[in-house]
């Protein structure tokens, strides 16, 4: 076999196309001819080329191309296709009734106020306040317990009984204003408002019963009807308030309920000094003392009956404190204790009145 | 193809010459590769290649009934997208014969990798230049053999060749690549 006819048979031979005779007659030659292996081992490397071209893939749906070609929908179902499908993808169609419903709920949410209104949580509770800022209406504080002697006359506002104290009071200076304004620090803030309103807490219905630490604190508070200077004929008219069931009862009353006849200044000034007071009559002495603390300018703030003495607790200005005790003294033996304090615009003083 | 139902075998044969719609959409979609693989090397375009390929699978669904089992289904699609890749390119009614329509091929492949066809694409593309630049009676031989894998006797019968014919053309076809090649031979 020559080369010329042995190269034509490469191919085959490579693909193992050859019969044995053709094959044998191939190998035969190729065994000495170093070209024609040389010519197949070229051959041999470009199929080896060939096997590295990637193979092809067809086009993503390729295969729904070919059967919708081959299997053509009928024209029905594409207008119903077109109708309801117009989208370029398929949309399942629960997930679009879904959808639709949700928007549809949130539309009709957001235009009509009434089911707005009674979607929000708080639609049953009663109607709020117009407005946050305006504070709730206060209380009616429940009427304080009538006494069980005479009705005790309406008393005046806290501001106008501060008034009147004002006048009452003498002013240690020029100045009838400055006078309480200088009084002890704790009052010196409080306004005409913050005045009232403690007058109205004052006024409120107490608490059932006071525990007996407190008692002495708030029995040094003013009654009621001391807050204003008491004349000789005003006693007179109420002799009740020597009775001394009556002043038992008004001592009970101011342990139950602090005074609003006391003011913050009355209350803050400390009880700097006190006074023992021996008289033959006590009740004669309770009238000079009622007459000397209107002559004065004192005020009385609180009276109580204490194992068979009468304890008046009086706040007078300083400067009438000199006067106000010696004339104290006229009416039995007195024995003072404790000074006033010097920078003290007010002198509070607890005398007691024994027998 | 249903479990032990071979792609030849006559069950599947049956359901698809009775029209079973299932069985045809089974047959695209196992051989739509290799039919638009054939397409594509020998027309060079993508387009074209799925143009063509859809045709052929559209004649078999027609022809399906006159198909006798001889030849494996595989081989009657080969031959039929063959002869509709030669019809075309004789006939000339094409819409475009481009230059570089290698380009083309590469990007008509989704699993192209950037990196590596950097690394293989000077190979890659002296293959596929060289496979377009053969006559179109070679290259659909060579395709059919060292691209898809067909016997000298399929090439044969899907192209209604000689046994010799086939021969000669696969081994002028060899020798042409040899030669543009070279280059990347050791």
């Amino acid at each position: 076999m020559s080369c010329q006819e042995t190269r034509e048979l490469l191919s085959a031979w490579l693909d193992e196309a050859l019969d044995v005779r053709e094959r044998a007659a191939v190998d035969a030659h190729l065994a000495e001819c170093a070209d024609c292996r040389r010519e197949l081992e070229g051959l041999r490397s470009t199929v080896s080329l060939l096997s590295r071209v990637e193979p092809a893939r067809a086009p993503v749906g390729f295969v729904d191309r070919v059967m919708a070609k081959a299997h053509p929908t009928p024209w029905y179902v594409r207008l119903g296709r077109v109708i309801f499908f117009p989208l370029s993808f398929k949309l399942p169609i629960e997930a679009g009734a879904m959808i639709v419903i949700a928007v549809l709920g949130v539309y009709l949410l957001q235009s009509t106020p009434e089911l707005k209104d009674a979607a929000r949580p708080d639609a049953l509770a009663p109607a709020a306040p117009t407005s946050r800022s305006e504070p709730p209406p206060p209380p009616v504080p429940p009427a304080p317990p009538a006494p069980a002697s005479a009705p005790t006359p309406a008393q005046p506002p806290a501001v106008e009984r501060d008034a009147e104290l004002r006048k009452a009071l003498p002013p240690a200076s020029g100045d009838k204003r400055e006078s309480f304004n200088v009084a002890p620090p704790a009052g010196q803030a409080q306004s005409v408002p913050e005045k009232r309103r403690e007058a109205e807490q004052e006024a409120a219905p107490p608490p059932a019963a006071a525990p007996p630490g407190q008692e002495r604190a708030k029995a040094v508070g003013p009654l009621p009807r001391t807050a204003a200077p008491v004349s000789p004929e005003s006693r007179e008219a109420s002799p009740s308030k020597t009775d001394p069931a009556r002043v038992d009862s008004d001592r009970k009353g101011a342990l139950a309920a602090p005074s609003p006849m006391m003011s913050a200044k009355q209350q803050a000034v400390p009880p700097s000094v006190t006074g023992a007071l021996t008289v033959k009559d006590r009740q004669e002495a309770e009238r000079a003392l009622d007459d000397l603390i209107a002559r004065t300018g004192a005020q009385e703030i609180g009276r109580r009956q204490d194992a068979g003495a009468t304890v008046v607790d009086v706040v007078l200005p300083q400067a009438a404190y000199a006067g106000f005790t010696k004339d104290l003294a006229g009416l039995g033996s007195l024995r003072i204790d404790g000074l006033p304090a010097e920078t003290a615009q007010l002198v509070r003083l607890s005398i007691r009145i024994s027998e | 193809m249903r479990e032990g139902e071979s792609a030849d075998g006559p069950q599947f044969l049956e359901r698809l010459r009775a029209g079973d719609v299932r069985a045809f959409e089974e047959l695209v979609a196992s051989h739509q590769h290799r039919v638009f693989g054939v397409a594509l090397r020998m027309l060079g375009s993508a387009a074209e290649a799925e143009e063509v390929a859809q045709e052929a699978f559209l004649r078999a669904h027609r022809s399906l009934a006159e198909f006798r089992g001889d030849s494996k289904l595989s081989t009657w699609l080969y031959a039929i997208v063959s002869r509709l890749c030669l019809n075309r390119l004789a006939s000339g009614d094409r819409k475009a014969v481009r230059h570089g329509e290698d380009i083309l091929l590469r990007v008509a492949d989704p699993r192209e990798d950037p990196e590596r066809d950097a690394e293989r694409g000077e190979l890659e593309a002296a293959l596929h230049r060289a496979i377009a630049e053969l006559s179109e009676e070679r290259r659909v031989v060579v395709i059919l053999r060292d691209l898809e894998g067909l016997s000298y006797e399929e090439i044969a019968a899907a192209l209604g060749l000689e046994l010799g014919t086939v021969r000669s053309r696969l081994h002028r076809a060899r020798l042409d690549l040899k030669e543009k090649l070279e280059r990347f031979l050791p």
